[in-house]
């Protein structure tokens, strides 16, 4: 039986240039992992390689979701399978209503599952619950997507689309940066309402601050292009007090 | 009456179809209108070196001969005119046909405004054609030719003429078909609102059958603080040659606000020519192409800022699929004594496909200090991160395309709905004309 996600061998390039290589990862279903590490590491490209952006190409290794080879399967397709990436930087999209967008994607995924689609108003009680716990008011359903949202406002619309997508992986990447402490709390609100025993939660950051209000069950230093260090929660305060210089450094010694 | 005929007809079909018919059947105005072809026949078409023209050009008025349908044709059925076409509520709405009223297809039932005038051209011209002359707008040069060639031939049109201080709060729907094929139809609009009248009136020329050519042109002219909303709806059949032209001119702290919506025709030109007579004067320029197949779409604005504190605002958005061609051009001339203009322009185009093709030609001329002046124009695909964002979502490519393109143009509609009531009533309609032609879009990608 596998787990809810495995990454086994992962070497990755962008314009030819090998950013990962040899990432291994394990992320059974139920638990929360962080992942930390330098500027560079390669922390996004590990986000867009698990959603298939276009330009990240894997030139070696495996990524099996629910034991689904993931590197084969369509950006869109993964999404409909479970897959979701909070953004580091929502993208603006003029013209289209947040709830026109959002019920497609609702609506798609439920279409690929064989459930019938939500209605209007099914949809609105089920956004309405949401926005409600992240202290959104309705205006954001007919807002343009993320168009003149604030740094906190476009965070928070992520979570939100991550609650009513529901998805069995979610990838946060760098979700906390810009925020304020108050939205920060709200965004990890947000994150800790989802863990659920068939979810897997995939925590990507910077700082050790995000992890006082989401607390992962491990944390793994993504450093040279792969998992250099993993542990516990503790991890990040020892990370916190050294840097990451000791850990790059010491890898390089052995290379 | 002896016509003047000065050019060579053989040069153009359509020109020497309008030659041999003549003037003398023609009702009204008989001087306005000798005068009028006087001029064309002394300029002729304009062709691909003259400036105005370069990027839009009438061949198909030389080989294709279209006459003026110059008496009413026998009532015939037109093409059945779906509902949801109308604004839901309206003042008034006029129907021609071949340049003709319709008077079984109007519906004036809701006119209960006084102060409100309304006529049709082909009356004005029977019982006061001087004084609709003095509102009739002549053409100078070639670039102007087809205004010149409308006097001319005129038949019918809406004539509206609102008080002081009138408000019509639905708006007045002005529907033109071309029934005959080959016909030229020459609609004329005058339009004139007193000091502090506000109305809206929306143009719509529906299907039309077969290949026909319409050369429509307004004159509009509005009162100290007077505010018209202006739909210009174009859906017209795919050989149709759909020309049209706004002239505009404001007094004092008036406003203007057009939308030209063009989706339909071969060839189509929507020109709108405002001109500032009043200082504190406001227009605001909206359009949208839609082309797809071998359309051609051209938008063309004049906006002449005479006086100081007018307001310019111009937003247009294309959406060119297949081999479709697009144009924009937009003048702003603003004239040494114009201080206080403030005027924007911005064009953007979205090439769905490597054969279309987009011409933009922003042309500021500015000869006063203290003024803003800003255009921007750009052409490009969908954004690729707005497309990776909806796939992350898990919406397929063409839905997540669709939704794009529905964002592109809804964006100018929205725009322009904030603008007043008038304005929100036309955007509706302007909503569901667009999205009659996303359904025809699927139809083609599934057939």
């Amino acid at each position: 039986m596998s787990e809810l996600l495995e990454i086994h061998g992962l070497h990755a390039t962008i314009d030819g240039k090998e950013i990962l290589k040899g990432l291994d990862l394990i992320l059974p279903a139920g638990e929360v992992h962080a992942i930390m590490g330098p500027n560079g590491a390669g922390k996004s490209t590990l986000s867009y390689l698990l959603s298939g952006r276009e330009g990240y190409t894997a030139t070696s290794g495996e990524i099996l979701f629910k034991g689904q080879n993931l590197l084969d399967m369509d950006t869109h397709e993964r999404a409909q399978a479970g897959v979701f990436l909070a953004f580091q930087y929502p993208v603006e999209i003029p013209g289209v209503a947040n709830s026109i967008f959002l019920k497609a994607a609702v609506n798609a995924q439920r279409q690929a599952r064989g459930e019938t689609p939500l209605d209007a108003m099914e949809f609105l009680k089920r956004a309405r619950v949401s926005l409600k716990a992240l202290d959104m008011d309705d205006s954001f359903l007919t807002r343009p997507i993320n168009v003149g949202f604030s740094g906190g406002e476009k965070k928070r619309n992520e979570i939100f689309q991550m609650q009513m997508l529901a998805p069995a992986l979610a990838i946060l990447d760098e979700t906390d940066s810009g925020l304020d402490i108050d939205a920060l709390k709200l965004v990890a609100r947000g994150v800790n309402d989802m863990r659920d025993a068939g979810r897997g939660m995939l925590v990507i950051t910077h700082y050790q601050r995000l992890l006082d209000h989401i607390v992962p069950d491990r944390i793994h230093v993504l450093a040279n292009g792969r998992i250099e260090k993993s542990g516990g929660k503790e991890l990040a305060l020892e990370l916190e007090a050294s840097g990451y210089g000791e850990i790059t450094s010491a890898n390089q010694s052995v290379a | 009456m002896t016509t003047p005929i000065q050019i060579n007809a053989n040069e153009s079909k359509t020109v020497a179809a309008h030659i041999a018919a003549g003037l003398d059947d023609l009702v009204g105005a008989p001087t306005l209108r000798s005068d009028s072809l006087a001029r064309f026949s002394a300029s002729g078409l304009p062709n691909r070196r003259v400036e105005a023209w370069k990027y839009t050009q009438l061949n198909t008025l030389a080989k294709t001969p279209f006459h003026p349908v110059i008496h009413a044709p026998k009532a015939k059925t037109i093409p059945a005119f779906d509902k949801s076409f109308l604004p839901d509520d309206i003042a008034a709405l006029l129907v021609f046909v071949d340049g003709h009223l319709r008077e079984d297809l109007c519906d004036l039932s809701n006119m209960a405004v006084s102060g409100l005038a309304l006529t049709t051209l082909g009356a004005a011209l029977n019982t006061d054609s001087q004084k609709l002359e003095s509102h009739i707008s002549a053409g100078a040069g070639i670039a102007d030719s087809l205004m010149d060639l409308n006097a001319a031939f005129m038949t019918d049109g809406a004539v509206i003429t609102l008080g002081d201080g009138i408000i019509v709060e639905k708006p007045i729907v002005i529907v033109s078909h071309a029934s005959t094929p080959g016909a030229a139809v020459h609609m004329r609009n005058v339009i004139t609102l007193g000091h502090g009248a506000q109305a809206s009136i929306i143009e719509i020329n529906g299907p039309a059958i077969g290949e026909s050519f319409t050369n429509t042109v307004s004159d509009i002219t509005l009162g100290k603080n007077a505010s018209l909303i202006h739909g210009r709806i174009q859906n017209e059949a795919a050989l149709a040659i759909h020309l049209n032209r706004a002239k505009v001119a404001l007094e004092e702290r008036a406003e203007y606000s057009s939308f030209a919506f063009a989706s339909g025709a071969a060839l189509s030109r929507q020109e709108t020519d405002v001109a500032f007579n009043g200082s504190g004067g406001t227009a605001r320029l909206y359009g949208i192409t839609l082309g797809r197949d071998g359309q051609h779409i051209d938008h063309t604005t004049r906006v002449h800022h005479g006086q100081p504190d007018c307001a310019t605002e111009e937003l247009f958005k294309s959406v060119l699929d297949d081999h479709a061609h697009g144009v924009f051009q937009g003048r702003i001339h603003v004239a040494p004594y114009a201080i206080g203009t403030d005027a924007r322009q911005k064009t953007q185009t979205l090439l769905l496909s490597g054969r279309a093709v987009a011409d933009a030609k922003p042309e500021l001329e500015i000869l006063a200090d203290d003024v803003q002046c800003a255009h921007g124009a750009t052409v490009g695909d969908l954004d690729r991160d707005a497309l990776f964002y909806m796939a992350a979502r898990g919406i397929p490519p063409k839905q997540a395309r669709d939704l794009l393109i529905a964002g592109f143009i809804e964006d100018a509609i929205d725009r322009f709905g904030a603008i007043n009531a008038n304005a929100a009533t036309l955007s509706t309609l302007l909503r569901r004309h667009f999205q009659h032609w996303r359904d025809t879009l699927g139809d083609k990608d599934n057939g």
